[in-house]
């Protein structure tokens, strides 16, 4: 499947599962801000996913993907904020994000909010290409 | 001694809507007693609800969040076989989790409606 493809699926498995309208969702829109998504909707959007496409992405797979190979104990401050690695994980996982504006001021609990259509998109895109190969 | 409490709301209807369009929910969010206990009750989504709250609650009591690396169903309901009282019983990362964050006792409330539940996870740290 294409990037559009892939893009286009998850589209439609968003207004069935959140019920947002097709104009209302974009690459940038941040599922669990902009689109309004909780974890059951995501739970909803990720099996509608797996159905279409044979491919299984999971709530642990997306977490694993924004945080990569950075232990939990240095993702995060003392104080529970995003710290320095943590932030330049984010660079790499999560690249539309202007990390600047999060140092600081961001709790590493929220930062599954930062994620958007797109990078669902690419998730599913390198999981199926995973599968693939 | 420290206190952490997590608290969760779920639409009945959500649960029931996700049970039906995708019957993997109940497969994968779910221990083989909790699908038992539930399912074989008239209002069987108030209590799928109320044990997904209590998934949440949990995990929010505890921190990790959604996707931490703790399964769904390393965080079962079950009732007391003579009281109906809920408890939680833990497996796997869940468990472990309790020994590294030095948890003594994990409480849990639950109260459901036709039309939402509600779960209350309390953490007694040391």
């Amino acid at each position: 499947m294409t990037q559009e493809q892939v893009y286009e699926l998850i589209k439609g498995a968003l207004v069935e599962a959140i019920g947002v309208d097709e104009e209302e969702i974009g690459p940038e829109k941040t599922l669990l801000g902009d689109l309004g998504a909780e974890s059951l909707d995501l739970l909803d959007v990720l099996f509608r996913i797996s159905r279409k496409t044979g491919v299984k992405v999971t709530m642990d797979d997306i977490t694993a993907m924004i945080q990569g190979e950075v232990p939990d104990e240095d993702f995060e401050t003392a104080d529970g904020l995003l710290s320095d690695k943590g932030l330049e994980q984010l660079k790499r996982s999560l690249p539309q994000i202007d990390v600047e504006s999060l140092r600081g001021k961001f709790e590493a609990d929220r930062v599954l909010t930062l994620f958007t259509v797109d990078n669902l998109t690419n998730l599913v895109v390198q999981s199926i290409s995973v599968k693939a190969s | 001694m420290e206190i952490k409490i997590g608290i969760d709301l779920a639409f009945v209807a959500k649960i029931k809507k996700l049970a039906e369009s995708s019957p993997e929910f109940l497969e994968e969010v779910f221990t083989e007693t909790e699908r038992s206990y539930c399912l074989g009750k008239k209002r069987c989504f108030e209590h799928l609800a109320a044990r997904f709250a209590a998934k949440e609650a949990f995990f929010k009591a505890i921190g990790t969040g959604i996707g931490g690396g703790i399964g769904w169903k390393e965080i079962e309901v079950r009732n007391h076989f003579r009281t109906g009282r809920p408890y939680l019983n833990l497996a796997g990362k869940a468990e472990e989790m309790l020994a590294s964050r030095q948890i003594v006792s994990v409480d849990l409330s639950l109260s459901h409606t036709e039309e939402l539940a509600i779960a209350q996870v309390a953490l007694l740290l040391e």
